[in-house]
């Protein structure tokens, strides 16, 4: 285990305790900040002020029983958190210290001043009782509680009693311990008693201690702690810690410091890898393995402090530790091995990596200087170059020695301890990108121009490209002596009769750059491109995998074969990694797409992205180590140790909101929609249903993933059965939005995947019924035929049924739309707006080039103005189709900004009074865009029939619907000023803005006086929405 | 000479505005990306006075990446270039530490004058992002130590911002200078990129 943790985000603050609930949430209590629950990526916090359980902010123990019940105790208060939310169970009964029994209905819990606490579960309701302590001791008593209840008390050396039934006896002497004195007590994870005394470790079997002590070696030594971990016992004597299993001491931590035996710590703890945990104010944290190896972690080496409360180990074997005064931290083991700045890097940016016979890690940067790493020590050479020389490409020939290729410092070579220039940069001009050394003591080296051979003091060039896209990118040698070259415009070239012969690989267009190439030993190629994904060459033939075979991304730059034929990969989403099995299955079509486990900086990884452009920038060491130039460091695996977590994560569905107000859970931290369902919460009901009453709803839901290998990782998928078929890829995302589904009964599933792409079976689901209006209903329908049947008047029939219809229609009309139009915005603003930007700025600067035929200036111009004005529109349509928009605050901002940029630059001032804050009102696109329409119009008409100088523009609310004044001091309309509308140009205006507000419910006022002006006020209703 | 570099993926753009800026013999380019992965490693090497920083990037957008990259190069300014008047992108680059934005749309010699407007005066405030401002500080939020909630004169503008007023319109009514106006907004500005990065590193104060 290395440290990889950091702190999480939380305040300082004093964490009390730390627990884990059987789906998966890690809890951890505070001083401060109430209880907080943690599922990787986010923390929640509970407290007095959202939870009336609380009574106060702080939180003391947490401890979860044998049902998976979380206890939480906060000054004598005893609440439960079930997955059916918070219970007070039991109140001033006093400070737990902590639960020594527990099974379905009864705990014992000890508390701070000795005394037992019993509760029993009758009905439904815990019955609590007290039971003195055995007897007031000053000298720190051990106790413990064994399988079937009974508690265990070691008072002294020469006293143990026990508990049971409600009393207390003593066992003096303790049969099997008659002269030995009781220095240790303890009980292990199956719920047996041991005790160990000055000769002998002890096992409470059949009423009697029976010696347990492995025969011969080390003779009798005083057992003074007994640690139980997963598998076996710690068992400590004085500068001696040994681990016991199966009757046999199996290891032992060598040179025990006998300063541990004597110091205080705040814990002795074991983890769920048998490995034990201890901590110490001075000294820090100190790890002893399974394997007895130990380790120090301290505030020099990560910690933030070595004031630990206490460690938790969780499920996954990650282990969470609390700090006094200091958060909460996560160490989880660390899967990549780094060096960097850190590690006495003296660049901060890396170029390129091998790695020598001797185990030596050298690293190219982009200075002028080159790192040796090696046995934990990082040397710096400054290579004898031009001052302006930098970004240096290191690699390793067949004869173990190390080249150097670098800008403008041409090509070096180390030998007895420093570089010597091997060709100078007169000799091989332009910045050096890759070099690869071929079997027959050749160098290759491609620099941005061109390729070149290196022999002894040689250089001869062989490949010029044709065209800027010709240019080299990857060179290879594959396991025959064959020479590849990959270059810009995606083209792969085999080196044969002096000359490099192209080879064109399917959809040549789609690929981008062909940069990095991995010979296999089969003779195929592996090989990584700038935006195609993968690309395989075996027998002249082609194989692709991209993004749409489950890679994480199509930017590939570095791609490595590890021992097993499985594939390591740089890309645009950090370290990906293919399994071989996986890769055959996919080759014989029975798969599609093939599982991509992912690592990043939680696996170890200072940065994500790879070293591009130079080459080598990936290495397999002789130990099958694998070697990566990221951005800012090597990055290094072992393969064989990074087994894929097999176990999807739990998946919560946490949260409903309707209208942005919370709806379900109902209560305070309940959840009910979990997959897969732990054994111990079977009684959830499988999907709970929340029921909504009718109109329009925008449904959020908020779901998450608990898996702390690499929360973040994480990826999900949802789907509202009833509502579509497809699944929404949703990425890291954790929230599904829908917009106001229309009344029906859905449920929604999402499932999560972990890093290693194990995705969860079944999925989390959460039921929703959204209840019709009464006209949407079958028996209202039904009704209205019945109505048509029996009166007469056929006609009223058709109308309210054509209404119902219609309305039916739109609303379905519209929710199809909705889902479209955010498609299309994004598609008009991203293409269209992008390539019309490029038109206008090329035709702007055509106009002012010189050598520009002047009649052509005028044209140029107009195309330059036309696509600016396009975009000018562009801009406005994107706004009023993108759903984003579709609240009335988002309309309010859009129209002050338009009415200022319209009139900006013309003789009309204008004014404007917005109010400072509005409610949440969702608006229909018909409505924003109409509300726009008749706004520009009203706008238009100031400015070109008015003849104002100052126009007033107020939005308001107002009763119960939403307003826009448009004031101007003009010369007032043509029927005020002389008595007929007709044939004034403004008139029509008018009529269509009366027409659009009529279309969306709303209404039109319009007040002229001859000669002061117009008033011209829309106004909309504004149906009640959420809150 | 004021030396700036580029973020911006469509590469005939950034050749041309390049061009356009370094014709103008006040301006040197030390450095052109096309996305903000490599503009991230490679930036702070190169501490340019002005970054171009295009909005729509590949994986990682440019307000991603002025986030990443503000803190360590407070020597260098970073202006938005955009093609659409998106004011919820707009805002988000400045509270990540832009200080203004272009678009891409103006002419060549409008973005000039864009640029240096921005360079001399900061960026400035319109109401639609006045009232997203206006909504950021509403949020509850608990200060640690650091004061940076608005004062009330700041808030007196920002406010009046919000309403839609003009900066001649505020300066009447509060009786003080648009000169002085542009130092609140730029104080808001700044006390904006405090909260969010405090926000950032908060987000467990969800509750």
């Amino acid at each position: 285990m290395k440290m990889w943790g950091t702190n999480e985000g939380l305040p300082v603050n004093s964490i009390t305790d730390i627990a884990q609930t059987p789906e998966g949430y890690i809890w951890a209590g505070t001083l401060l900040s109430g209880l907080l629950r943690f599922d990787g990526e986010r923390f929640v916090a509970y407290h007095y002020r959202n939870t009336p359980e609380f009574p106060l902010i702080g939180l003391q123990r947490l401890q979860v029983d044998r049902t998976g019940t979380l206890w939480i105790s906060s000054f004598g208060r005893l609440v439960t958190w079930t997955p059916n939310g918070f219970k007070i169970v039991a109140d001033n009964v006093g400070r737990v210290e902590s639960l020594l029994y527990s099974k379905e209905g009864a705990v014992i819990f000890s508390l701070d001043d000795g005394r037992l606490l019993e509760g029993r579960l009758a009905g439904d309701k815990w019955q609590w009782k007290h039971y003195p302590v055995f007897q007031e001791t000053t000298a720190p008593a051990q106790i413990c509680g064994d399988r079937s209840g009974r508690i265990w008390y070691l008072r002294s050396p020469a006293q143990l009693a026990v508990w049971e039934a409600g009393g207390w006896r003593t066992l003096e002497p303790a049969p099997g311990l008659e002269g030995q004195k009781i220095l240790s007590l303890a009980s292990d994870r199956e719920g047996d008693v041991w005790v160990g005394t000055d000769r002998a470790l002890m096992k409470w079997t059949n009423d009697r201690f029976a010696d347990m002590t492995p025969a011969g070696e080390g003779g009798a030594a005083p057992m003074i702690r007994i640690m139980p971990t997963a598998g076996g016992l710690w068992v400590e004597s004085p500068g001696l810690l040994r681990r016991f299993e199966d009757g046999k001491w199996t290891r032992e931590s060598r040179d025990w410091p006998a300063m541990y035996s004597e110091k205080s710590f705040r814990f002795r703890r074991g983890d769920n890898n048998g490995g034990l945990w201890m901590a110490n104010d001075e000294l820090g944290l100190i790890h002893v393995l399974q394997d007895g190896s130990r380790k120090l972690i301290a505030s020099g080496n990560g910690l933030p402090s070595n004031a630990i409360r206490d460690i938790y180990p969780d499920r996954e074997g990650n282990i969470w530790i609390g700090f006094v005064r200091g958060g909460l931290m996560q160490l989880r083991q660390r899967l990549f091995r780094v060096i960097g700045r850190n590690e006495g890097l003296s660049e901060p940016l890396v170029n390129s990596v091998c790695v020598d016979a001797e185990g030596s890690v050298w690293i190219g940067t982009a200075g002028r200087t080159v790192s040796q790493f090696k046995d934990g020590v990082c040397k710096n050479y400054s290579l004898p170059v031009p001052e302006n020389a930098n970004d240096t490409v290191v690699t390793v020939d067949s004869m173990n020695r190390v080249w150097v290729g670098c800008n403008g410092g041409g090509l070096l070579r180390f030998s007895d301890g420093q570089f010597r220039t091997v060709i100078g940069p007169d000799k091989l001009p332009g910045p050096v990108r890759l070099l690869q050394p071929s079997r027959d003591g050749r160098l290759w080296v491609g620099t941005l121009n061109s390729i070149w051979i290196v022999e002894g003091h040689e250089i001869r060039e062989v490949y010029v490209p044709k065209n800027f896209n010709g240019r080299p990118a990857a060179l290879a040698e594959s396991s025959d002596g064959t020479i590849w070259a990959g270059t810009f415009d995606g083209m792969l070239h085999r080196w044969s009769d002096e000359k490099f012969v192209p080879i064109e690989p399917p959809d040549l267009a789609s690929l981008g750059r062909l940069w990095a190439i991995c010979p296999v030993s089969d003779g195929s190629l592996w090989m990584g491109t700038y935006a195609g994904g993968l690309l395989r060459w075996r027998d002249g033939k082609f194989l692709r995998l991209t993004t749409a075979n489950g890679l994480r991304s199509d930017f590939v730059v570095a791609v490595q074969v590890d021992e097993t034929g499985g594939l390591w990969l740089v890309t645009g989403a950090g370290v990906e990694r293919i399994h071989a099995r996986d890769l055959q299955r996919f080759e014989q079509g029975e798969i599609s797409t093939v599982p991509v486990s992912r690592y990043g900086r939680s696996d170890g990884l200072s940065d994500i992205g790879g070293s591009v452009e130079f080459q080598p920038n990936s290495w397999r060491g002789g130990d099958g180590r694998l070697w990566f130039a990221m951005g800012n460091s090597v990055a290094s695996v072992r393969p064989a140790a990074v087994r894929p977590n097999r176990v999807p994560p739990v998946v919560v569905i946490e949260e409903l909101l309707a209208n942005q107000v919370r709806i379900w859970p109902g209560k305070s931290a309940r959840i009910g929609a979990v997959s897969p369902l732990p054994s111990r919460l079977k009684d959830l009901q499988l999907v709970p249903t929340v029921t909504i009453g009718p109109g329009q709803h925008d449904l959020e839901f908020y779901f998450t993933g608990l898996n702390f290998r690499a929360p973040r990782l994480q990826r999900f998928k949802y789907r509202l059965e009833g509502y579509e078929d497809q699944w929404h890829e949703a990425g890291d995302i954790r929230t599904a939005r829908y917009h106001s589904p229309p009344p029906g009964s859905y449920v929604l599933h999402v499932k999560a995947a972990n890093s290693d792409d194990r995705w969860t079976d079944v999925g989390a689901k959460l039921g929703v019924v959204i209840l019709p209006f009464f006209y949407e209903t079958v028996w209202f329908r039904a009704l209205v035929a019945l109505v048509a049947v029996t009166v007469p008047a056929g006609l009223v029939w058709f109308s309210v049924r054509r209404r119902m219809r219609r309305r039916l229609d739109v609303v379905a009309r519209q929710r199809e739309m909705e889902r479209d139009r955010a498609r299309i915005a994004k598609d008009m603003h991203d293409e269209i707006g992008s390539k019309l930007t490029r038109i206008s700025y090329i035709s702007e600067l055509a106009m002012q080039s010189k050598t520009m035929d002047g009649r052509l200036g005028p044209q140029i111009g107009t195309i330059a103005e036309t696509s600016r004005d396009l975009l000018k529109s562009l801009d406005e349509i994107v706004w009023a189709v993108n759903p984003r928009n579709d609240t009335l605050e988002h309309l309010v901002a859009y129209l002050g900004q338009y009415a200022i940029d319209y009139l900006h630059n013309t003789r009309v001032e204008c004014s404007l009074e917005l109010p400072s804050r509005l409610p949440h009102h969702m608006l229909s696109s018909e409505a924003r865009h109409n509300l726009f329409l008749a706004f520009e119009e009203c706008l238009a008409n100031v400015l070109k029939h008015a003849r104002a100088r100052h126009v007033r523009i107020e939005m308001r609310l107002a009763n119960g619907g939403f307003e826009i004044t448009v004031e101007d001091d003009g010369r007032g309309l043509p029927a005020a000023r002389e008595g007929k509308p007709e044939g004034d140009p403004g008139a029509d205006g008018l009529r269509n803005i009366r027409q659009r507000l009529a279309d969306i419910g709303g209404g039109c006022e319009i007040d002229s006086l001859s000669g002061s002006g117009t008033m011209v006020r829309l106004r909309i209703p504004l149906k009640p929405s959420g809150k | 000479m004021t030396t700036f570099s580029i973020v911006e993926d469509d590469s005939t753009l950034r050749g041309n505005i390049v061009d356009y800026l370094e014709s103008t013999k006040m301006f040197r380019c030390l450095s052109g990306y096309s996305s903000a992965e490599e503009a991230v490693r490679r930036l702070p090497g190169d501490s340019p006075q002005i970054v171009l920083m295009d909005i729509n990037l590949g994986e990682m957008d440019g307000i991603e990446c002025v986030r990443q990259l503000k803190l360590g190069m407070a020597g260098s300014q970073f202006v938005m270039l955009t093609v659409f008047e998106d004011s919820e992108k707009i805002f988000n680059a400045l509270a990540a530490g832009a200080s203004g934005y272009l678009l891409k749309r103006q002419p060549p010699v409008k973005l000039l004058e864009a640029l240096q407007d921005v360079l001399v005066g900061g960026a400035p405030m319109s109401a639609s992002i006045a009232r997203q401002v206006v909504n950021s500080f509403q949020g509850k939020f608990v200060t640690h130590g650091e004061d940076y909630n608005l004062s009330s004169r700041e808030n007196e503008v920002l406010d009046c911002l919000a309403k839609g007023y003009i900066y001649k319109q505020i300066a009447q009514q509060l009786g003080i200078s648009v000169d002085t106006i542009r130092t609140y907004i730029r104080r808001i500005y700044e006390k904006l990129q405090v909260k969010s990065r405090t926000e950032a590193v908060a987000k467990y104060m969800k509750q």
